[in-house]
């Protein structure tokens, strides 16, 4: 499947998994600090509909991630009808947002009120897996994209322990993919990160990785 | 730098997208065409000599229109797209199980085989998950079909004209509900309304009908129709021809399945 990547910065990343970080809960949770996780094995996310009233189709996809002694692999499709760039990721947080959270009511669940549920930023799912330089940044373009990397688990694990403190830990987490046409009407009430166009910030996919094998 | 990736994004999302067809036409209706699928596409420029049971195989932009076509041959029908019916069969006795909680319910859904291809139809996927779990549990579960109006399509510009999931009714504490198990575009099991409102974006609810003319020939004033039928139906067709003919469809056989198992999912 032809995959399709498009640049964005590096700076950008970071800023979207640390907006919004709450220090004082992070400091709380010490104690459940380096707790030691299994986290070896094969985990699935069905990928399903978020704001598909913006766009009149539902898109879909799926997660794999495969964790196999010092190797992560992770592979997500989506199927959805905007051929734009489609941010995505693995939130912390342990259950997808939906229409419910839209805290400021606008009908259209934006990026903050996201966030808020499927937490922060755990690994960025662009070209670069284990935050090295090559490949940062890059995230896939394209409607029905495939997407599949491979990289040390063992750096993997360092760059998250560093930036959040935590063992990895993939059980129930959540992943998210952003991004609708350029051509949605969005109200001013939406928000943004990072000085990304709103329609790049959109979720339109969740699911919640699940432990199969 | 920011205002530079700002600018890239942009001039990336101008550039044009055009999403594949290859379907046989079911009917042309206020300037869309409703594919035999599921799908529709919007005609900008009036009919272009197009027509129902026409096949053809085209592009469709971004905003559905559609913007490019050649009429194909297209001489063999889908096998799966047959009828099913058995002789003088006029009598409907078909019963749905009862599930017996709403745990159960989730066991169910949560059984659903998620190894579906990307592109699948929703007819196929239906009928292999409701079979799928007869054969597991012997539980006889009923279709949910929702019908989308031309005039709600063209309001929202919504990309399909009817939508098949399983239902089921369940007894939650001595209430029995019928609960949609839709395992692509939900994560548990929806009551009818729950299920409508996801593609229904006005909430507005949708009208039951037994009849697929009541829907055909609908004068734009619904948003959408359902109809329940038993889990042996898979396509709309089948449910058009049960009103014209007065014979049901009251067994799948296993060729059926299996072509269903085969375009909608990928081998374990």
């Amino acid at each position: 499947m032809k995959k399709i990547y498009f640049p964005i910065f590096t700076v950008l990343s970071l800023i979207i998994s640390s907006c919004g970080k709450d220090n004082k809960s992070s400091q709380k949770n010490t104690s459940q600090e380096f707790e030691e996780q299994q986290s070896h094995g094969v985990y699935r996310a069905i990928l399903r509909p978020l704001n598909n009233h913006l766009s009149g189709f539902l898109p879909t996809g799926k997660a794999i991630v495969e964790i196999d002694k010092e190797q992560i692999q992770i592979s997500t499709h989506l199927d959805d009808d905007a051929k734009v760039l489609h941010i995505q990721s693995i939130q912390n947080g342990t259950r997808c947002p939906s229409l419910n959270d839209d805290t400021n009511q606008d009908g259209i669940l934006d990026i903050e009120e996201a966030t808020a549920v499927a937490g922060e930023v755990l690994i960025h799912l662009d070209g670069s897996l284990d935050g090295g330089p090559e490949g940062d940044g890059l995230y896939p373009w394209g409607s029905g994209f495939s997407y599949k990397k491979r990289a040390d688990l063992p750096v993997i694990e360092n760059e998250i322990r560093l930036r959040t403190k935590k063992n990895l830990a993939l059980a129930d987490r959540v992943v998210m993919i952003y991004g609708v046409s350029k051509n949605t009407p969005l109200p001013e009430t939406v928000a943004t990160r990072s000085q990304l166009p709103k329609d790049s910030s959109i979720p339109v996919v969740c699911g919640v990785l699940t432990k199969i094998q | 730098m920011k205002y530079f990736l700002l600018a890239v994004i942009m001039m990336n999302s101008l550039k044009i997208s055009a999403e594949s067809i290859s379907n046989r036409i079911y009917k042309i209706e206020n300037g869309l065409i409703k594919f035999e699928n599921g799908r529709v596409a919007f005609l900008k420029n009036g009919h272009q000599g197009l027509k129902s049971q026409d096949y053809i195989k085209g592009e469709i932009d971004n905003q559905s229109n559609l913007i490019s076509f050649i009429k194909v041959n297209h001489m063999n029908s889908d096998p799966v797209k047959s009828f099913f019916f058995e002789e003088n069969e006029y009598e409907d006795t078909f019963e749905p199980s009862i599930v017996s909680s709403l745990k159960d319910a989730d066991e169910i859904f949560s059984r659903s085989n998620p190894h579906y291809k990307r592109i699948s139809e929703c007819s196929d996927r239906a009928h292999v998950w409701a079979h799928d779990e007869f054969k597991v549990s012997g539980t006889k579960s009923m279709k949910a079909f929702i019908f989308f109006t031309a005039s709600y399509i063209n309001s929202v510009r919504f990309k399909w004209w009817f939508h098949v999931a399983p239902m089921y009714k369940v007894n939650d504490k001595g209430n029995f509900k019928d609960m949609v198990m839709d395992f692509r575009y939900s994560d548990r099991p929806l009551t009818v309304k729950e299920w409508s409102d996801q593609f229904v974006y006005t909430k507005r609810p949708c009208k039951v009908t037994t009849k697929f003319s009541e829907y055909d020939v609908n004068p734009q004033t619904e948003n959408c129709y359902l109809i329940f039928e038993s889990m042996h139906y898979k396509i709309p067709g089948e449910i058009h021809e049960k009103e014209l003919s007065w014979r049901l469809k009251t067994k799948t056989t296993e060729y059926e399945l299996k072509a269903s198992y085969r375009y909608a999912f990928d081998p374990k």
